[in-house]
């Protein structure tokens, strides 16, 4: 049987946050790359969009005016301890689930894009460009593990991050940037539990 | 595989074989004739029958000279050895490699023999066991054999290969010895018997007077365990255990095991005895009795006072034990004059050491600040943040709430449509955490981290009202504490763009609200009828309803649970805001019961601001409480 439409949308969806639940939470732990590349607001298509689609981070209740770049160093931050040392601090995934909110989210969309996806849409073809699946906004929440390492005993806290994550319109081009995000963080809240 | 002749270093079960083989002599003797008898020796499964029958078989092989005066360092040594070498009696302690696989006795049987007066077994057994194997082997093209044998009261336990069970039991009923008994052979239904009940009566008796030293010199109150002045102790001395070193050493040990053995886990056990007393017995070293690092690891006290310990380097095998201890006694040693410095040293082997001699070197709070220095510093945690819009989020909340526990098919007939979703994911599946079971929501469970497959993951969206309905009539009923109670709830809200438009008006969408609902909630199972806590993580997305329907309309519901802890309580929650939840509180409930505002007051007073205690309160009492309780209608 061949596969549904909807079916599709499923599979991008989750392939989408598989892949984004694997590299976010590598960055928090502390790899090289910096944290706001997945942020909307390292993309231009969204921070000069007419529509209003600004970066909204909540961690611990606390809204960070400072961005991305604020929650870094709060994870820099969380890493050191009184003694001046850098500890380990990992996150470990256990669990995530994820919606599409929108699937033909058009905020920050180029106009060629959209014309381009709404033709097929009407088209009635059953057969897709590459990228026709991946512009659908998704609602993902995230539950884990913080492991503060350091001392006898490793502390253990339950997280909960919920994101709403919406299409990189950049990788939505011929021969996109290899390093780009398919999804991009428009809202992030997470908890400490 | 040549027989072997005597018994072998460096196995683990030499030392008890060369001593009490059964048939050891046996062994010896018919290595000469060309059987192949084999893999006996350096056995160590098998070793413990045999040992079993043995014990009472040492006196009669002609050690009878010297016999009294060893009896006692001999239980003793039983016990040791019982101790130190034998766990197949005792599961679960890990140590499988002394266990006997149950694979190695898939080819063997175990019979009984009885019908014998086995009083005097170790005479009459060689004899027997070779009247039985040669009967067997009547006829036979092979020469069969007994695998192991021990007597237990009456019965003769013999294991066999299984091939040879019928040859063996066609000797039910032969007569056999001088008094013509009849042999009665039969297969056992009953495991192979345990060295436990295998324990001579000496050995027996020792354990128990053992038993009794330990237990006239544990404290109840204080939990220590005093082993001090062994040497000095009646029952000790009158058992002749101290009347020269190795035996000394020996009897420590024992007594040392024997209070391990008195506990099942290791945390009874570091419950238990949080103390030991080794003062006065004359130790120069620790080396005998560092056992007690082994089995009791994570003592808070010890105390080594009027020992003869001259340096460090005698305690050096404790160095890296004993990891919370926090008292230790050294005085009356030689170390105190001879090595002065020694106190230094000790603190730091004992990184939690907080009384030497009975001097404070060290403050709880110096550790707990040295341990805090060490470890990371948790992002603090700020009140809820929630930037509502309208009170769109609050009124829903107060709403949603309620009805999911009373009624769910309201609940969804307001706020869900055709195109709602709703997902439930179970986190932390581990099945020892306490509380109710997962299996009523596993198979629903839409963890993406362990439902992998696309199909299953589709199958485990629920869209659409009819669906969701179908799905939360299979739930467990549950029961979430009242909103009011802040300190039961973290919740987080903020609008979102880009929410589809139902009118289909707004190409780019419209705006929505995300809500995110930390909590906890009772639940029923719905077959045992028992009752327990669960975490959550609820995240909803809101948007405009459609036109002619509810308002507002659920876009997405998406539910995680685990097992529970309460939420974490913010710094700004705690001391200011409390009197502002209790104001609340007592408004919410006179708004409720239309109880007046102090009676309101008392209700949650007297269950310690539990609002939902509270209400139940209030239902019990409400038909006794005066008319001047209720404010006037």
């Amino acid at each position: 049987m061949a596969v549904t439409y909807r079916e599709n949308q499923q599979k991008a969806a989750n392939d989408g946050a598989s892949q984004f639940v694997e590299q976010y939470y590598l960055c928090v732990n502390g790899s090289p790359q910096p944290i706001r590349n997945f942020y909307v607001s390292s993309n231009t298509k969204y921070t000069q969009s007419t529509l209003p689609a600004n970066v909204d981070i909540s961690i611990n209740g606390a809204v960070l005016t400072g961005g991305p770049d604020e929650y870094e160093q709060m994870l820099k931050t969380q890493r050191m301890t009184p003694a001046g040392i850098e500890a380990k601090v990992r996150y470990e995934v256990d669990s995530w689930d994820c919606h599409i909110l929108n699937p033909d989210f058009a905020i920050g969309c180029p106009d060629n894009l959209l014309q381009k996806y709404d033709e097929e849409k009407k088209s009635g073809k059953t057969t897709f460009s590459r990228e026709y699946f991946n512009r659908a906004s998704l609602l993902l929440q995230v539950t884990g593990t913080i492991i503060f390492g350091g001392g006898d005993k490793d502390t253990r806290k339950v997280f909960n991050d919920v994101f709403v994550l919406v299409p990189n319109w950049d990788t939505h081009v011929k021969n996109p940037s290899r390093n780009a995000k398919r999804w991009l963080i428009l809202s992030q809240n997470f908890r400490a539990l | 595989m040549a027989p072997p002749t005597g018994p072998r270093a460096g196995v683990s079960g030499a030392s008890t074989r060369g001593r009490g083989n059964t048939r050891g002599g046996g062994i010896q003797k018919r290595s000469a004739a060309p059987r192949t008898r084999i893999d006996r020796d350096g056995d160590i499964a098998m070793d413990a029958p045999a040992r079993g029958g043995a014990a009472p078989r040492g006196p009669s092989r002609g050690r009878k000279s010297n016999q009294a005066s060893r009896v006692s360092a001999r239980t003793a040594q039983n016990i040791i050895q019982y101790g130190s070498k034998e766990f197949t009696a005792e599961p679960g302690r890990g140590r499988v490699s002394l266990n006997p696989s149950k694979a190695r006795y898939a080819h063997t049987a175990v019979l009984t023999v009885t019908g014998l007066d086995f009083t005097d077994s170790h005479k009459q057994l060689p004899a027997l066991l070779s009247f039985l194997e040669r009967k067997a082997s009547k006829n036979q093209t092979k020469q069969i054999t007994i695998n192991k044998s021990v007597v237990d009261g009456s019965t003769l336990f013999i294991q066999v290969s299984k091939d040879d069970v019928p040859n063996f039991l066609h000797l039910d009923g032969f007569t056999y010895g001088p008094n013509s008994a009849k042999l009665a052979i039969a297969e056992s239904d009953k495991p192979w018997p345990q060295k436990k009940a295998q324990l001579t009566e000496q050995a027996a008796q020792t354990k128990e007077q053992l038993k009794g030293i330990l237990f006239n010199r544990y404290n109840v109150e204080t939990r220590i365990l005093d082993l001090s002045a062994l040497g000095q102790d009646p029952v000790l001395v009158s058992m002749g255990l101290f009347e020269r070193n190795n035996t000394a050493e020996k009897a420590f040990k024992a007594l040392v095991f024997i209070s391990d053995q008195q506990f099942d886990t290791a945390k009874a056990k570091a419950e238990a005895i949080q103390g030991v007393t080794l003062a006065s017995n004359g130790l120069s070293t620790i080396s005998p009795v560092f056992d007690l690092a082994e089995t009791f690891p994570n003592l808070k006290m010890l105390d080594l006072s009027n020992n003869k310990i001259e340096n460090m380097r005698q305690l050096t095998k404790w160095r890296q034990r004993f990891r919370s201890l926090e008292n230790l006694i050294m005085l009356g040693n030689p170390i105190e004059t001879q090595e002065p410095n020694y106190k230094t040293e000790l603190m730091q082997w004992f990184p939690n050491l907080q009384f030497l001699n009975g001097e404070q070197v060290r403050t709880a709070e110096e550790i707990a600040a040295r341990d805090a220095a060490t470890r990371p510093q948790p992002i603090p945690q700020a009140g809820s943040d929630f930037r509502d819009s309208d009170g769109v989020g609050e009124n829903f909340l107060r709403t949603f709430i309620p009805l999911y526990d009373s009624d769910r098919s309201t609940l969804l007939s307001t706020f869900y449509d055709e195109e709602s979703r709703f997902t439930l994911s179970v986190v932390n599946n581990k099945t020892d955490s306490p509380g109710p079971a997962w299996h009523s929501y596993l198979k629903f469970s839409r963890n993406m981290s362990r439902i992998t497959v696309d199909t299953a993951r589709t199958q485990r969206l629920f869209e659409g009202s009819a669906t969701i309905s179908n799905l939360w009539k299979q739930l467990p009923a549950t029961r979430h504490p009242d909103l009011v109670d802040q300190t039961k709830y973290i919740i987080d809200c903020h609008a979102i763009p880009g929410i589809p438009d139902p009118t289909g008006q707004s190409p780019a969408g419209v705006g929505g609200l995300l809500i995110t609902i930390h909590g906890q909630f009772e639940e029923a199972d719905k077959d045992s009828g028992k009752t327990g806590m669960r975490s959550f993580s609820r995240t909803l997305v809101l948007g405009p309803g459609r036109p002619g329907r509810n308002a507002i309309r659920v876009v997405s519901d998406m539910l995680m649970m685990r097992a529970f802890t309460p939420v974490p309580l913010f710094a700004a929650a705690v001391g200011i805001d409390v009197q502002e939840q209790r104001k609340a509180m007592v408004m919410e409930l006179t708004n409720r019961t239309k109880m007046t505002l102090e009676y309101s007051q008392m209700c949650l007073e007297g269950v310690d601001w539990d609002f939902d205690k509270a209400l139940v309160a209030f239902e019990e009492k409400k038909s006794i409480l005066p008319a001047d309780a209720f404010i006037a209608a």
